[in-house]
C-alpha cells in the first residue's frame, strides 16, 4: 500500500490540477510525486470511480474535487489517502500517466508503467538524464525531473508544472523547441534535433545562457491513435559542441597554414623537402626537389629511403647529420641522385626542426640548382667561400 | 449495457451509488438536511433523483452546469464499471414534479 496526500486546484480556464506527495513513515513526506493537469476535472472523477478505492476514500476524493471546483476556498487542502500501486496507476498519479483520457482506454504509455508505476516514476525523477512529459494540445508540462528543470535554467521544476509550454518557456530562445513540440503533436512524428542552440536566463543568476541541446520529442498515442502526450528527453551537449568548435577552429587554422605552404612549395625556385627525422621518410616534397632527385613528387612523397638508396651518399650524410641536430647550409654537391639525368651543381641546406621538448622531429632540405646562375649567384658565392 | 436486475449485486451497486451521491450533495449544499436521494427504475435505466433545497439548486448545478456535469460523470463511470446504467435528475423542494420519475423501489432512503 502507498500512503499519499493529494490536493486539488481549479484554474479559471477550467484546468484542473492535482498535486500528489508520497508520505513515508518515519521520513515525513517525500518531495513532490507528481503534478497532473487535466483540461477538466471530469477525467479524474472517472478514474476515481474506476479505481476501486474503499467507499470512504472515494467519497472523500470526489467531495474534495467538487468542492475545489465549486468553492475556491476549499481548494488546496491536503487529503491523506492510502492505495495500492494499481489504484495509483488507474488514478494517473504516476506523473507520466496521460491526463484528459477516458479511464478505460488502453494507453500505450501506461503499458510501460503497468508493473509498478511509482518505481518507474522514482526512476525518472532520480535519473541524471532530463525527462519531461507535456500533455494535451497546449503541451502542458505535467512531469519534469530536476535535471530537466536545471537544463532550462530553472532551480526547480515545480513552478513550471501545470503550465503550457509557451508559458513555461517564454524566452525567444526556446521558440524553435516549441515549434518542434507542436510539430510532434500535430504530425505524430518524433522530432529529433541535434545540437539545437537555445538561449535563456538562468533563474538563480539572471545571466543569459546559450546552450546546445540534443532533443527528442516523442509523441505518445492513445488506443485510438491520437497523440495525447509528448515525452521529452534532452541532453545538454554544450561542452561537446564547444570542444568540437575549438577543434574545428584549430583544423581550419592548420589547413590555412598548409595551403599557404603548398603555395610556397609550388612557386618557390628552390627544391624543398621535409623529412621525418626518425625514419627519414619524405613527408613533403615539392616538384622541383623531386626533379632534382630524379623522380616524381607523387612517388617520393611518403616514401622511405630506397634500398639501395637512390639519393647520393652525400645528401644522405647531410640528412642524417641534421637528424642529430646539426644544421648545414649551402653545401655544394654535384649530384643529388643516381637517377638525376642532368643539372647541378647544387647548393644544399639541411636544418632540423625541434619539437617542444627539444627532440629533432623533422628535417627541412632545400636545394638550389646552381646551374641557374641568375638565381644562384649569391648562394654560389657563399658555397664557394664555405668550401675553401 | 445489461438490463437492470433485481439481484443482490445490483442492489449493492445501487445502494453504494445512492450513498455516494447523497454524501456528495450534502457536502456541497448549505442545507444538507434537505437533501434526499431517490431511485427510479424504468426501461432498464436507473434514475437517481437528487433533491435539494431550492436555495441550493444553483450550487448543485454549478456555474455553467459544471457540478451537475461532474455528478453525471461519476454516475457514467459507475455505469460502465458495474453494468448498471444510471442517469441523474436534480430537483429542488418542494418536490412537485416527481410524477415523471416516481421512485418505485424504496423511495427516498436518506
Amino acid at each position: 500500500m502507498i500512503k499519499l496526500r493529494i490536493k486539488f486546484h481549479s484554474e479559471t480556464d477550467d484546468r484542473f490540477i492535482i498535486t500528489t506527495e508520497r508520505t513515508t513513515a518515519g521520513r515525513g513526506r517525500d518531495p513532490l510525486l507528481s503534478k497532473i493537469v487535466y483540461e477538466h476535472e471530469d477525467a479524474f472523477l472517472e478514474r476515481i470511480v474506476s479505481a476501486d478505492l474503499d467507499p470512504t476514500t472515494t467519497q472523500d476524493l470526489v467531495i474534495a474535487v467538487l468542492l475545489s471546483v465549486a468553492r475556491a476556498e476549499n481548494a488546496g487542502h491536503w487529503i491523506p489517502v492510502v492505495m495500492t500501486s494499481e489504484q495509483s496507476r488507474i488514478l494517473g498519479l504516476s506523473a507520466s500517466e496521460r491526463p484528459q483520457s477516458n479511464f478505460n482506454e488502453s494507453l500505450a504509455l501506461s503499458a510501460t508503467f503497468e508493473q509498478n508505476p511509482l518505481d518507474l516514476h522514482d526512476f525518472l525523477m532520480n535519473a541524471p538524464t532530463p525527462f519531461a512529459v507535456l500533455s494535451g494540445p497546449r503541451q502542458i508540462l505535467s512531469f519534469m525531473n530536476e535535471p530537466y528543470a536545471r537544463l532550462l535554467g530553472r532551480t526547480s521544476g515545480s513552478q513550471l508544472l501545470g503550465l503550457p509550454a509557451r508559458e513555461a518557456l517564454p524566452e525567444p530562445g526556446f521558440e524553435l523547441c516549441l515549434g518542434l513540440l507542436e510539430r510532434a503533436y500535430k504530425t505524430g512524428e518524433p522530432q529529433v534535433r541535434r545540437e539545437l542552440l537555445n538561449s535563456f536566463h538562468q533563474e538563480d543568476t539572471g545571466l543569459l545562457v546559450e546552450a546546445y541541446f540534443d532533443i527528442v520529442y516523442h509523441p505518445v498515442r492513445d488506443a485510438a491513435g491520437s497523440v495525447v502526450n509528448i515525452l521529452a528527453q534532452a541532453t545538454d551537449v554544450t561542452e561537446r559542441v564547444l570542444a568540437r568548435q575549438v577543434s574545428e577552429h584549430r583544423e581550419q587554422k592548420l589547413y590555412r597554414l598548409w595551403a599557404e605552404l603548398e603555395a610556397i612549395y609550388s612557386v618557390a625556385p628552390v627544391g624543398i623537402a621535409v623529412i621525418d627525422a626518425t625514419n627519414l621518410r619524405l613527408l613533403r616534397i615539392n616538384q622541383l626537389q623531386a626533379a632534382f632527385l630524379g623522380d616524381s613528387r607523387e612517388n617520393l612523397e611518403n616514401s622511405l629511403p630506397n634500398d639501395p638508396p637512390t639519393a647520393s651518399p652525400e645528401i644522405m650524410r647531410l640528412v642524417k647529420l641534421a637528424a642529430t641536430g646539426e644544421t648545414r647550409t649551402n653545401v655544394l654537391l654535384d649530384r643529388l641522385s643516381s637517377r638525376a639525368e642532368s643539372g647541378g651543381p647544387y647548393s644544399v641546406s639541411v636544418r632540423p626542426s625541434l619539437n617542444p621538448v627539444g627532440v629533432v622531429e623533422t628535417i627541412t632540405l632545400t636545394t638550389l640548382d646552381l646551374g641557374n646562375r641568375y638565381l644562384a649567384n649569391d648562394a654560389f658565392r657563399m658555397a664557394a667561400v664555405q668550401t675553401q | 449495457m445489461p438490463q437492470l436486475r433485481n439481484d443482490l449485486a445490483t442492489d449493492s451497486v445501487i445502494v453504494a451509488t445512492r450513498q455516494l451521491i447523497f454524501s456528495l450533495a450534502r457536502a456541497l449544499v448549505d442545507d444538507p438536511d434537505s437533501v434526499t436521494v431517490a431511485f427510479n427504475e424504468r426501461d432498464g435505466l436507473a434514475t437517481v433523483i437528487l433533491t435539494v433545497a431550492t436555495s441550493d439548486l444553483g450550487k448543485m448545478i454549478g456555474k455553467q452546469g459544471r457540478t451537475a456535469r461532474s455528478l453525471r460523470t461519476i454516475l457514467q463511470a459507475a455505469s460502465m464499471k458495474h453494468g448498471v446504467q444510471f442517469s441523474l435528475d436534480i430537483r429542488s423542494l418542494p418536490v412537485s414534479s416527481l410524477d415523471s420519475a416516481t421512485p418505485n423501489r424504496a423511495g427516498p432512503i436518506f
